[in-house]
């Protein structure tokens, strides 16, 4: 039964991979997330699997709401991401994938922190092979920016559990909360794997970089999987909030001039964990309901987007908005879902982001937070100007790019209608995503003012989008890379390394040679003064002689007196 | 994979009954008047702001017409804050090259593409190299 449990079926199966052929290789990708669900589902809340190991009890299974909920979300996204990989007949990818979305599961039901570092680890190791699978050398260098950053969040997670263990005797992952250096640590290892300011560059680096079906698998765990952490380790923590808030703005205006809508579509996710990021700041029952909510829909939406993007990339070899433009005539299908997930993310009334989001909008208002909510306000129409209109803008539509590329294949339309439904499903139906949530739910998200605010919001952004166009001030799609602050590491230290090398190089060098010519003027003098005439060449007599020995024991002799 | 064998389909009749659903899109006419709809909604919309009372929490938030005006100043100044941080930080796609997959070209073993052929001119096929 063990064997059974979600996270370990996961990794069972990867290990048949090997000796698997091709189609029953993506049968099983298809076959295991059902079978995790059940699983998952048969267990009872509370902790199970708990086994001792090297002086500890780690806990394999603990099932709550909390729990659940992502166990639940993150199973649905490995099933809908196997369904669009259906082609994919590469093995290192496939076993990537289990062991990515196994861990992510494991990470999520871990009931004490070693057992979450061992899975916070392994999402790392095994998602870089989803980037690797690209095969070229820039995606080789892209991955190993990528590996570092992830690994270095794990690490600090295991210092700052060791340095808790010492304080408080204790491994299990519950509210730790910003109390001693470990906590600290820990909570700085969740904030680079949830894309903290200055802490996000990974994310919009590495998940452009990453294959066509690898970026819709990236897309969903890692990210999710931090905020969890955070929800669980951090609620309530109140400096997360304004972190989320700044999360929430600074990435829109990174997407509003990104050209690679992949990288676009990685700003907003890093927009979109903002809001989430909020929720778990309040953390209030309400605002940690819209967290789980919002996390529920974030993934699906946002995994819908880069299903068609990728689709488009799959199609025509290039994802750059400068390329695309009147793809709608060929591929409608791939065009009207992409519009289902843009008028989710932009939280139209009636799709999945209006019913998540606002709980957390509600849950700042109501807790007195006046300038994040309009932060978080200003924030929702960023959402719509870069996710909601110029992904499927200057995709489908725009100016006509001459592409006429096929339709996606069956597979990937399949994936994407399925994942366009949820999306309509979540926000006609709310309740069924509220009955998963944390807590109890007493919160209406169709009232009058509710959606009157929302469509205000949204209409008169869509009005200033038509101003801005047509007034010529909308930026073009320019090609091009936009700096951010990974520059730091990727242009500035590397452009410094040669100098401090040569300062390093040219102080070695003069101590050396100052070195050498103190060696040879020393040698010089003592050659002088033995040369014949030289003090060290005079005949000494041998009154002198006896002197200079009785001198000498004099010395000893006072030395030794005591 | 190589492209499979190209078919003209700029002829509309062969698109599918859904594409061609979206052919308005092509026609500036029928893009006025999706604009002129657009406006008499947020016309209604700004209308209704004085008739139905809204729940308000935060200061400020009750007065008519607040969200429309944070949503058209906000959008705004977001693209044109945007436009002038870029010409602050683009560079040219090499920039990091070769450590990074922005200037090339996604390998053809992992894309099935198929591109119909079209009679359209790809006039615009690079622009301007970013610098």
């Amino acid at each position: 039964m063990s064997l059974l449990a979600p996270p370990f079926l996961y990794l069972l199966a990867a290990v048949l991979i090997p000796v698997l052929g091709s189609r029953s290789r993506a049968l099983l990708l298809l076959l295991v997330p059902v079978f995790g669900l059940i699983s998952l589902l048969s267990y009872g809340y509370g902790n199970h699997l708990v086994i001792p190991m090297l002086g500890f009890e780690l806990t394999f299974v603990r099932l709550d709401k909390l729990s659940q909920i992502f166990g639940i979300i993150f199973s649905i996204a490995a099933f809908l991401a196997a369904i669009y990989a259906w082609h994919v007949d590469d093995k290192i990818q496939q076993m990537a994938t289990l062991v990515y979305a196994g861990s992510a599961i494991g990470g999520v039901l871990a009931g004490d922190l070693i057992t979450l570092f061992l899975y916070w680890e392994a999402t790392a190791v095994a998602s870089v092979f989803l980037i690797w699978a690209r095969r070229t050398p820039a995606s080789y260098a892209t991955g190993m920016r990528y590996l570092i950053i992830q690994v270095l969040s794990g690490v600090l997670l295991l210092a700052g559990l060791l340095l808790h263990y010492n304080d408080t005797g204790s491994i299990a992952f519950d509210h730790l909360g910003l109390v001693s250096l470990g906590t600290w640590l820990i909570f700085i290892g969740f904030g680079i794997k949830c894309a903290f300011p200055l802490m996000h560059n990974w994310l919009q680096d590495s998940y452009p970089a990453a294959t066509v079906t690898g970026t819709v698998v990236l897309s969903a765990f890692t990210t999710k999987m931090a905020v969890y952490a955070l929800a669980r380790g951090y609620a309530g923590t109140e400096i997360l909030i304004y972190i989320g808030a700044i999360m929430t703005l600074f990435p829109i205006f990174f997407a509003e001039i990104e050209n690679d809508l992949r990288r676009v579509l990685a700003y907003s996710l890093n927009n979109q964990l903002g809001f989430m990021v909020v929720g778990v700041g309040v953390g209030t029952e309400m605002a940690l309901n819209g967290t789980a909510a919002h996390a529920f829909c974030h993934i699906l939406y946002k995994a819908l987007l880069f299903m068609s993007v990728g689709a488009v990339l799959y199609r025509t070899g290039t994802s750059k908005a400068s390329e695309l433009g009147g793809l709608y005539k060929t591929m409608p299908v791939t065009m009207v879902c992409c519009l289902v997930g843009a008028a989710s993310i932009s939280a139209f009334p009636l799709f999945s982001g209006f019913v998540s989001k606002s709980l957390i909008l509600d849950a700042s208002v109501s807790n007195g937070y006046y300038i994040v909510w309009f932060a978080l306000v200003v924030a929702s129409a960023g959402v719509l100007s870069h996710s909601g209109i110029k992904i499927p803008y200057f995709t489908f539509f725009a100016h006509d790019s001459g592409k006429r590329p096929a339709e996606a294949p069956m597979h990937m339309r399949i994936a994407m209608i399925i994942t366009a439904v949820l999306c309509v499903f979540i926000g006609v139906f709310p309740g069924a995503l509220y009955a998963l949530l944390p807590f109890e739910v007493d919160y209406k998200p169709y009232t009058v003012s509710h959606v009157l605010s929302q469509m205000q919001l949204l209409c008169f952004a869509l009005l200033a989008f038509v101003f801005l166009m047509r007034n010529g001030l909308h930026p073009p799609e320019e090609r091009g890379v936009n700096l951010d602050s990974d520059w730091v590491y990727r242009k500035l230290a590397p452009g410094l390394m040669p100098a401090i090398v040569n300062a390093i190089a040219s102080t070695v060098t003069s101590a050396q040679s100052s070195a050498k010519d103190a060696v040879v003027s020393f040698t010089r003098r003592v050659a002088g003064i033995s040369r014949p005439g030289g003090i060290l060449s005079v005949n000494w007599g041998v009154n002198s002689m006896v002197l200079i020995v009785t001198v000498m024991m004099l010395i000893v002799l006072l030395f030794n007196f005591s | 994979m190589t492209d499979k064998p190209a078919k003209p389909i700029d002829d509309k009749q062969e698109y599918t009954p859904l594409a061609k659903r979206f052919l308005w899109a092509d026609s500036s006419s029928a893009v006025e008047r999706v604009i002129f709809y657009l406006s008499v909604t947020c016309t209604v919309l700004f209308v209704l702001d004085f008739i139905i009372h809204r729940h308000a929490y935060a200061p400020g938030e009750g007065i008519p017409g607040f969200y429309a005006v944070v949503g058209f100043v906000a959008f705004t100044l977001i693209v044109l804050g945007a436009k002038q941080l870029r010409r602050v930080i683009l560079r040219n796609e090499h920039y990091y090259s070769p450590f990074s997959v922005d200037a090339e070209n996604y390998p053809d073993a992992g894309l099935d593409k198929q591109q119909y052929q079209s009679s359209v001119d790809d006039t615009h096929d690079v622009k301007r190299e970013g610098g």
